[in-house]
């Protein structure tokens, strides 16, 4: 599948909505979790999770804390209150989209049936 | 199978810079993500080399370079107002270098109203920073930096119109900044702290917006300041202007310092930080001309070009790099002892074109161009270009 495309619009709300489901993560764990809970379909690059991991921060939405972990600086997210409220209506937003699109793609029985009545 | 030892981080860092990562916020956290992904194929059994071939050869050409560009530009886009103050207060000094080239009335007025412009836009990207970074550590010092840099600024206003106190307001400028650099030069360097703190954090942030802007006023201070020489006008306003880039490119130069990593500067070298906290006060305790007396300044002046000249190349690691900007360093030196001479009457100023000529300017020019990828030198240079100009053909004393 060539995610890139649809990835784009959604990362926000992914990000968000792991965050919504974890005290604090760092970039790292972040890619990691998106890649094992999309079946490795969905594998975000450093270009596509880091600019927007500093747009939530700068937005007011992620708060950060460093930490030495093996001699290095680890950088941990958290949703602030502001951001936990967003992370919710985010997910709820791209679920009905999500719930229309799925509506669109998916084949209409109706339609099946009339071109039976055709003969196909 | 093993683990990540020394010099595979050392790999890792060098890839990092050569991949053009500066931005130490984010060069920390691609060096743990890559790190991390290592340590995760290493413990599925491949060697270090395997890992990092798979890596390293799924990571676009210049990607990194590009992520950095897109995630400053995406951090700067929170900072509108202050960017607009920002260039507006570009917009006003050209339009005072341009009054001022036309004889019009009204540049004194303009150049209050940029600099009223570059104190609002500090104040305002500060206190926003602030805000928006209020789990950062380091608030009351970093309001200190800006009331100490704001001072300077209201001093300079005070000076266009005439009015009593700018002395004062130079003395507590120069105060404030006096105990907060050496200290905070100290506890960045010494213990490490510059992870969290909103200062460092913010500054390193702004890097490339303040060297953009430093060099825009360069351009224009200097444009300024050789048509008062061919034209034959008084050179207030670009006398103005070049100390506002000295002042600029001072702090810029100091404040460089506090990111040992990206400067690869001090460390915990005891001898760097006394000779950088010495060399902060030789620059700038010359700005006290009703406190100092000139040859004090001009000793003080000259230390700080020796020293801070010093400091510049001694971490240069490529040889034929170190080489050229260690004979333009040991030229700048000879130039300001030739000016020290001058100054304190030991040379005839009638001799001053053995230090003021336009080969030397046009050399210093090259080297600025030549160290766009040295941000310290370059900044170092920024500073000697436009004292050259604020000092010739000779002039009396730093600032």
């Amino acid at each position: 599948m060539s995610s890139k495309e649809y990835i784009k619009g959604t990362i926000k709300t992914i990000v968000l909505k792991l965050l919504a489901e974890n005290s604090r993560m760092y970039g790292y764990e972040i890619s990691q979790r998106v890649a094992e809970l999309s079946d490795q379909e969905i594998k975000l690059t450093y270009g596509a999770l880091y600019p927007i991991l500093y747009k939530l921060e700068n937005e007011g939405l992620l708060s950060t804390s460093s930490e030495i972990i093996d001699n290095r600086a680890r950088k941990y997210y958290s949703l602030t209150p502001k951001g936990k409220e967003i992370a919710k209506e985010k997910v709820s937003e791209l679920q009905k989209f999500s719930e229309s699109l799925k509506k669109i793609l998916m084949p209409d029985p109706q339609s099946n049936l009339s071109l039976e009545i055709w003969g196909v | 199978m093993g683990s990540i030892d020394q010099n595979h981080l050392l790999k890792i860092e060098k890839y990092l810079d050569e991949q053009g990562l500066t931005f130490k916020p984010l060069r920390e956290e691609m060096l743990d993500h890559i790190l991390s992904d290592l340590e995760g194929n290493m413990e599925q059994g491949k060697t270090f080399e395997e890992a990092w071939t798979m890596i390293s050869g799924a990571i676009p050409h210049h990607h990194f370079k590009s992520l950095q560009t897109e995630t400053m530009e995406t951090i700067n886009k929170r900072f509108n107002i202050s960017k607009g103050l920002t260039y507006l207060a570009i917009l006003l000094l050209a339009a005072t270098s341009i009054f001022k080239l036309l004889h019009f009335p009204g540049t004194g007025y303009l150049l209050i109203a940029s600099l009223v412009a570059m104190g609002i836009a500090l104040l305002v990207s500060s206190i926003s920073g602030i805000y928006l970074h209020r789990e950062k550590k380091g608030q009351w010092l970093m309001m200190g930096m800006i009331f100490g840099i704001l001072l300077f600024i209201t001093s300079w206003m005070f000076a266009v119109l005439h009015l009593p106190g700018r002395s004062e307001l130079l003395l507590g400028s120069v105060t404030i900044l006096l105990i907060l650099f050496p200290f905070l030069t100290l506890y960045f360097n010494s213990h490490l702290k510059s992870e969290n703190n909103i200062l460092t954090y913010l500054h390193e942030k702004h890097i490339p917006g303040i060297e953009r802007f430093l060099f825009i006023l360069l351009g224009l201070a200097v444009s300024l300041r050789i048509s008062s020489i061919v034209f034959d006008y008084p050179p207030n306003v670009s006398m103005a202007l070049l100390v506002l880039v000295i002042f600029g490119a001072g702090l810029q130069y100091f404040a460089l310092t506090w990111h040992p990593k990206t400067s690869n500067f001090i460390g915990n070298n005891k001898w760097a930080q006394v000779l950088i906290i010495i060399s902060f006060a030789c620059f700038l305790l010359p700005a006290l001309p009703s406190y100092l007396s000139l040859p004090v300044r001009v000793t003080l002046g000259t230390l700080f070009f020796i020293i801070a000249g010093w400091l510049s190349v001694r971490k240069l690691t490529k040889n034929y790099t170190k080489v050229y900007f260690i004979l333009l360093i040991g030229l700048i030196i000879l130039h300001h002892i030739g000016w020290w001479m001058i100054e304190m009457n030991v040379v005839n100023s009638n001799h001053s074109h053995f230090f003021f000529n336009l080969p030397f300017a046009l050399i210093l020019l090259v080297g600025l161009i030549f160290s766009q990828k040295h941000s310290l030198i370059k900044v170092y240079l920024t500073i000697v270009l436009a004292h050259y100009f604020l000092e010739y053909p000779v002039g009396k004393g730093l600032w």
